[in-house]
């Protein structure tokens, strides 16, 4: 299954001939970067909300999309170390300049960690929202909730869809 | 019958007003149909339950729907969702004064409301939410009733370079908000008195959203008839215009007094008046005071989390009396757990006899008086 998944992004590193941004070329970024850094599957929301699964731990954050639209974050609430979500529960906000908005989890779960650091930077959420800016870590319920997550090539063609609006 | 009889009805106002006149060169729709569109009025003053009802409008109403809401509030100072109402209000001024203290669920910074402040939240799909096209809406308002607002680069409403309107913003999956405050005859005393940093001495570093102090006018100053039915119906057309088409709507939905709300209006009503939401949603803080007193400088540091006091050390360098030094040590490590405010220390006092009693005695009760004296005020 690993190895599947590690040829799937060599032999075919996927990038769909869109209008080129920045979206398309971090996604491109951590699409390469996955493959020769982890195995670990990355799944996306149409909430704009991303979910990195390793050894039944999900982590879990907003995409680059997300981050541009919603500008500079100033303010993180992360659900507490111990909570159980649901999926699609609100597990946390941002307020950034332009507005507060509810973070969802994408899967059912406990809440085993929590990135402090966003308490002292918010701002990592604009400046590394697919790494650094991670929100918390999951452990999973129901593994089959990931199945019906959007992979890269269908989380692409949303964002594209949504610019063209 | 028309939009405007059924606002007079409700705000109980007298004269016909120039819109009247306006308002009948709309398209008379031939037939009703189900609009996209819909406004609901609040004449209830309570800012709990006004906001309550906002929440029910966001989460339980369609998502498709343009809708309209408007209300006002009696004398209340509303902070933001992350903010420190420890830094940003002046607590003491606001209890004198029996105005209450409300924390939204939207971001932004502290407003005063009183009842000459209109209020207007306007709901749309989450996919068509814009800071800028709701205050352009709302300027447009203003300037049909010939005062010249604009909007500028922070997205608050102006006249003559003074702040009129603040806006604050809330998304959600299906559905985003804009709500936003209008001064038409507030008291700016009390505002003052209640925001105005000038007087605080604070060294209150907190973890949460700042307000951004802007110098504000009502629009009294720059209309002698501008009243609340006034502002909501000239709001009213331009939203049906920009949503409706200019279709005539079906009458707005009032709230008053004698309805029965919503099951989750009237919870959300609840929480919002707990002291967990209240004070408890407090971002992480610290504040550091020190004061002279004939027997030594003290230095204090507390550092607080959810409204609870995480951290107390008030300490002496110089110091050397038995009893000082007691005292300062039993009053740090009381204070950890008890409710950051202005009675922390009385708190703290009824832990230590509770748990040493006669530690507190009539040779050292003095030191705790002066300490009391000087701690409660400077924590808020």
């Amino acid at each position: 299954m690993a190895l599947r998944q590690l040829t799937s992004r060599v032999v075919r590193p996927y990038v769909p001939a869109l209008r080129k941004s920045a979206t398309m070329a971090a996604l491109r970024k951590s699409a390469t970067m996955a493959a020769f850094r982890t195995y670990a599957t990355k799944k996306y929301t149409d909430d704009h909300e991303w979910i990195s699964i390793e050894d039944g731990v999900g982590t879990i954050g907003i995409t680059d999309y997300a981050q541009k639209a919603l500008g500079d974050v100033v303010f993180v609430e992360t659900p507490a170390v111990g909570d159980v979500v649901e999926k699609k529960d609100q597990m946390g906000a941002v307020e950034s300049v332009k507005a507060a908005s509810d973070i969802y989890s994408p899967i059912t779960g406990e809440v085993v960690n929590v990135n402090e650091a966003l308490a002292d930077e918010p701002f990592l959420i604009n400046t590394s929202p697919e790494e650094d800016g991670w929100l918390a870590k999951i452990k999973l319920s129901n593994p089959e909730e990931i199945e019906g997550l959007m992979d890269e090539k269908a989380y692409a063609e949303l964002c594209a869809s949504e610019e063209d609006h | 019958m028309t939009i405007i009889k059924s606002f007079s009805n409700i705000l109980r106002t007298r004269s016909i007003s120039t819109l009247q006149l306006r308002q009948r060169t709309i398209l008379h729709a031939s037939r009703f149909y189900s609009s996209k569109v819909e406004c609901y009025i609040s004449t209830i003053n309570n800012p709990y339950i006004n906001l309550g009802i906002e929440e029910w409008l966001l989460r339980d109403t369609d998502p498709e729907k343009y809708i309209l809401y408007l209300w006002r509030n009696k004398p209340c100072v509303v902070i933001g969702r992350n903010q420190n109402p420890f830094l940003e209000c002046n607590l003491g001024y606001m209890q004198d004064n029996n105005i209450l203290l409300v924390r939204r669920r939207s971001g932004g910074g502290a407003v005063y409301h009183d009842m000459g402040n209109s209020i207007y939240t306007i709901f749309m799909p989450r996919e068509e939410f814009s800071r800028k096209t709701n205050a352009e809406l709302v300027s447009r308002a203003l300037l049909e009733l010939d005062i010249p607002a604009y909007v500028n680069d922070r997205h608050d409403i102006a006249v003559d370079g003074f702040k009129v309107s603040g806006s604050a913003y809330k998304i959600i999956n299906k559905r985003a908000y804009h709500h936003g405050t209008m001064l038409l005859d507030a008291d700016t005393t009390t505002l003052k008195g209640c925001l105005s940093k000038k007087n605080k001495i604070s060294n209150i570093n907190s973890k949460g959203v700042e307000s951004v102090p802007s110098p504000v006018t009502n629009l009294r100053n720059y209309s002698y008839t501008i009243d609340h039915q006034q502002f909501c119906e000239s709001v009213l057309y331009e939203f049906i215009r920009d949503y409706n088409d200019g279709q005539e709507l079906e009458k707005p939905i009032v709230f008053n007094e004698s309805h029965v709300l919503p099951q989750r209006a009237r919870e959300m009503a609840e929480e919002l008046q707990t002291w967990d939401w209240i004070y408890g949603q407090t971002p992480e803080f610290t504040n550091e005071i020190e004061k002279e007193f004939s027997w030594g400088h003290v230095n204090g540091f507390v550092r607080s989390r959810h409204g609870i006091i995480t951290e107390a050390d008030f300490s002496s360098p110089n110091a050397t009396g038995a009893h000082e030094v007691t005292i300062l040590s039993a009053i740090s490590n009381a204070l950890r757990d008890c409710r950051y405010s202005k009675n922390a220390v009385e708190a703290a006092v009824e832990k230590i006899n509770a748990n040493v009693p006669g530690l507190i005695n009539s040779e050292n009760e003095k030191i705790v008086e002066e300490l009391a004296q000087w701690i409660n005020p400077r924590l808020t």
